[in-house]
């Protein structure tokens, strides 16, 4: 090992995160490659290493014998001290190689209060910060994930943004890359030019954004030959589509420390405040066999015990109860425990719950959203306070001890009643379980819900609408806490500075760029930790820069606004989006694509997906 | 059924990978190697597994240890070892297989070979820092920090040059009664020193018994 590198690890904490050489991680010799493809995570090793996407990407990458994809996180702070006061670069856990020798720098952007984390590690890489002073020689930097939807504010930093699923356009684009090299014609403008010509790459150097008086944009341009809208590339077929056999296996404990199955994409429902469930549209299911000989393969290749299905909704996965006998008829006596999170409230049928809990037991977690039938309804959210109740009812009855319940404040037209609602749904689940003749003698029960404010996000019907200020949610918070008082109710509020600092990127435009600079220059960086989150900082990064945050968060928008993501195309049209807004505040609800098709564009994308 | 002792180096490679990260490791890899070991019974099952005394972040080991306990008797210990070499990181290897003799209980001391980033030229002054029938060192604990005699735990000691480099040979207690940490060697070099002293390399030699017996 690098003595100087080894003198840093002795002195900085968990020093297993800047090792490499896990299980199953790729080293490959540099000479024998054509592209290097540093994969970052914009936060540290514990969080990245959870991420099921870049595993995925990692070993798709890591196929081809011409590419060496490593991987990169977010150091901790006393290690990027070290660094830097010792002059060692950012480097990729593989190799140790710095950044700046890489082809491609990606980042994976799962939540906007990365950005400063995605500065930062350039910075540290030693790479320009801003696309337009990168040169010839420096790496491509690229970026993909469900914040690519309205990458406006970090436009200005990335040269390449993927729109949609990375498994097939990635490849592309590296190709296309490695062909231009070989041939001896590879220029950075000549090669980002060709490369916006491929179905799903936005090039942001390539759009001119004009703004009014107003603030509001007047129209987004494309120049040399880029496409006027860029649409979402999406896999037709998940059962033709690759997925790991192996993944790495780290040795520090991690936040999620198991194998990881996707079982279907895109969600059926429709929730009018869910940006994933919009933007992964239509649903792909993969096939349960398929899925069954995928999990065999990871927990063999990994020795993990500990198995999660992933997906947006499970319950709403047409096999779910197959897959689950096939996984039972191996894992038993492997004592593998399975979880599967994102259950919905109104299919979790008696069966699903018997077959669940032969695994160890786990939590159950639910997502009412809303305390009232009222807003349940305004938000799409289809459950009614009987499945509620009953699905509660079902789970202590069959022995769960607690179960979690998830809600929102500050949805659009919440009312103190709605607010005061979470805690009475609570109460009445609470009261149904001691009044029922049957209940289990001498056992009690706990719920506990938590509670979060809620950011309007792109490509929903509420992209619209204003976010409650922090004044407003701390009353609702008063309401919230004043009004419980059963001891098996315990409810958990997430304080919010950070939710207004999400709402302004989510919805913000290319002006942000500029805040993000000056806030990562005052020492912002790992927003989402509460130890390096700095609120002044940023405030003042907002007022340096001459610009009013709560223009992109607590202002209600026009339908004819031109918003900051309408040149890109997710399939899901804004004529649907702006009928459902109206819906909402009719209070109407809309069936699930399988009950009936609402017309929501996405299966332009895959007819087959949407029969 | 039978229990058994998994001999393993842990080498510079691997010296970064903590105690408790060794322990969420084995089970993984025990499984990876397919070998039929013990689990607990229970709603939680989880393996059965106990390693001899913990090891410090930074530090490589020699004659170190732990147990499991074999379901199969016909799954003989060559097979243990050479299937779960193939499945330890790089860095940990497994050296032999035996029965359980010693009890871990029973294990008083550890030996240490403590390379300082610091010149042999310096045997004399260091060997003389020995010789002191006082050597105040801050030894933490649960309840706070309290002054030791460093003097008191040091049962054997020795000196000698690795490649211009001061190396101290020294036999501490662990595990049964106190534990002493080589790190306070370390810091008594820096009081003597008035800088800070640090070790290129401290490797655990192996345990022994109250008896000053090798342990087994």
């Amino acid at each position: 090992m690098n003595y100087s590198l080894d003198k840093i690890l002795k002195k900085v904490q968990k020093p297993g995160r800047y090792l490499g050489g896990e299980l199953n991680s790729v080293v490959k010799n540099k000479e024998d490659v054509d592209v290097r493809f540093a994969f970052c995570f914009p936060d540290t090793y514990e969080v990245g290493m959870s991420h099921l996407g870049m595993k995925i990407l990692y070993g798709l990458f890591n196929q081809k014998d011409y590419i060496w994809c490593e991987r990169v996180f977010a150091p901790w702070d006393d290690m990027e001290q070290m660094m830097r006061e010792n002059d060692i670069p950012l480097f990729a856990l593989e190799s140790k190689d710095p950044l700046n020798e890489f082809d491609f720098i990606g980042f994976t952007v799962q939540y906007e209060l990365c950005y400063t984390t995605i500065v930062n590690m350039l910075d540290l890489s030693r790479v320009p910060v801003w696309s337009k002073d990168r040169g010839d020689n420096d790496p491509i930097v690229v970026a993909g994930g469900p914040c690519a939807c309205n990458s406006e504010p970090i436009a200005d930093f990335i040269d390449i943004i993927f729109l949609g699923e990375g498994e097939e356009v990635d490849l592309e684009v590296i190709d296309l890359y490695r062909s231009m090299k070989l041939k001896g014609n590879y220029t950075r403008k000549a090669f980002l030019e060709k490369a916006s010509q491929i179905d799903g790459v936005y090039v942001p150097s390539l759009y001119e954004v004009t703004y009014k008086e107003d603030n509001t944009i007047n129209k987004v341009v494309s120049k040399n030959g880029a496409p006027e809208v860029v649409k979402k590339r999406i896999i037709k077929d998940l059962n033709d589509c690759y997925y790991p056999d192996k993944i790495v296996v780290p040795y520090i404990e991690i936040i999620h420390d198991r194998a990881v199955e996707e079982i279907f994409r895109g969600c059926i429902r429709g929730c009018r405040f869910c940006q994933a469930g919009f933007i992964y549209r239509p649903v792909r299911e993969k096939n349960a066999d398929i899925a069954n000989d995928q999990i065999k393969k990871l927990c063999e290749s990994t020795g993990y015990d500990e198995l999660s299905l992933s997906s947006l909704s499970s319950s709403d996965y047409t096999q779910i109860e197959p897959l689950l006998d096939k996984i039972t008829e191996w894992t038993f006596d492997q004592k593998i425990n399975v979880s599967l999170p994102s259950l919905r409230i109104d299919n979790f049928s008696e069966e699903l719950l018997s077959k669940i809990r032969r695994f160890r037991g786990g939590g159950l977690t639910f997502a009412p959203e809303a305390g009232t039938q009222r807003l349940r309804n305004v938000i799409n959210k289809n459950v009614t306070e009987e499945d509620v109740i009953k699905t509660a009812l079902s789970a202590f009855m069959n022995g769960q001890q607690s179960i979690k319940l998830y809600f929102m404040i500050g949805l659009p037209t919440e009312t103190d009643e709605d607010v005061k609602g979470i805690t009475w749904l609570c109460q009445r689940i609470v009261d149904s379980f001691y009044h029922h003749p049957d209940k289990p003698k001498g056992r009690g029960v706990q719920i506990s819900a938590s509670v979060s404010s809620f950011v309007p996000k792109a490509f929903t019907p509420f992209q619209w609408e204003a976010q409650d200020t922090a004044q407003t949610l701390a009353i609702k918070h008063n309401m919230l806490k004043s009004g419980n008082y059963s001891r098996k109710i315990r409810i958990t509020y997430h304080e919010n500075v950070t939710s207004f600092l999400e709402g302004v990127f989510a919805r913000g435009d290319r002006k942000l760029s500029k805040v993000i600079y000056t806030a990562w220059k005052s020492g912002c960086k790992l927003d989402s930790w509460d130890e390096f989150f700095l609120y002044d900082n940023w405030m003042k990064s907002f007022e340096e820069c001459n610009i009013d945050p709560s223009f992109y968060a607590n202002r209600k928008r026009g339908f004819d606004e031109v918003l900051p993501w309408d040149h890109l195309d997710y399939g899901v049209s804004k004529s649907f989006l702006i009928n459902e807004c109206k819906k909402a505040y009719d209070g109407i609800t809309t069936l699930n694509c399988r009950e009936q098709c609402a017309g929501c564009g996405a299966n332009k994308l895959c007819p087959e997906a949407c029969r | 059924m039978r229990n058994i002792r998994v001999w393993f180096e842990k080498h510079e490679q691997a010296k970064f990978i903590s105690h408790l990260d060794l322990n969420r490791y084995m089970p993984r890899a025990i499984r990876r190697a397919k070998i039929p070991a013990w689990y607990t019974e229970g709603f939680n099952k989880h393996l059965y597994i106990n390693f001899a005394l913990p090891l410090s972040l930074g530090f490589e080991s020699r004659n170190d240890c732990f147990e499991i306990r074999i379901i199969d008797d016909s799954f003989t210990d060559e097979q243990v070892l050479s299937n779960l070499n193939d499945a330890m990181p790089l860095g940990i290897d497994i050296i032999k297989i035996t029965e359980p003799k010693d009890l871990f209980k029973n294990i008083c001391f550890a030996e240490y070979d403590i390379t300082l980033d610091l010149s042999s030229d310096n045997l004399k002054r260091v060997s003389d820092i020995f010789l002191r029938e006082t050597i105040s060192v801050d030894k933490k604990s649960k309840r706070g920090i309290k002054t030791v005699n460093l003097k008191e735990y040091i049962s054997d000691i020795s000196l000698k040059d690795e490649n211009g480099n001061l190396l101290i040979n020294i036999l501490l207690p662990a595990g049964c009664g106190e534990n002493i940490n080589p790190s306070l060697v370390l810091q008594a070099l820096s009081n003597e020193f008035l800088r800070e002293i640090d070790y290129i390399k401290i490797v655990r030699k192996g345990f022994k018994t109250a008896d000053l017996k090798g342990f087994k």
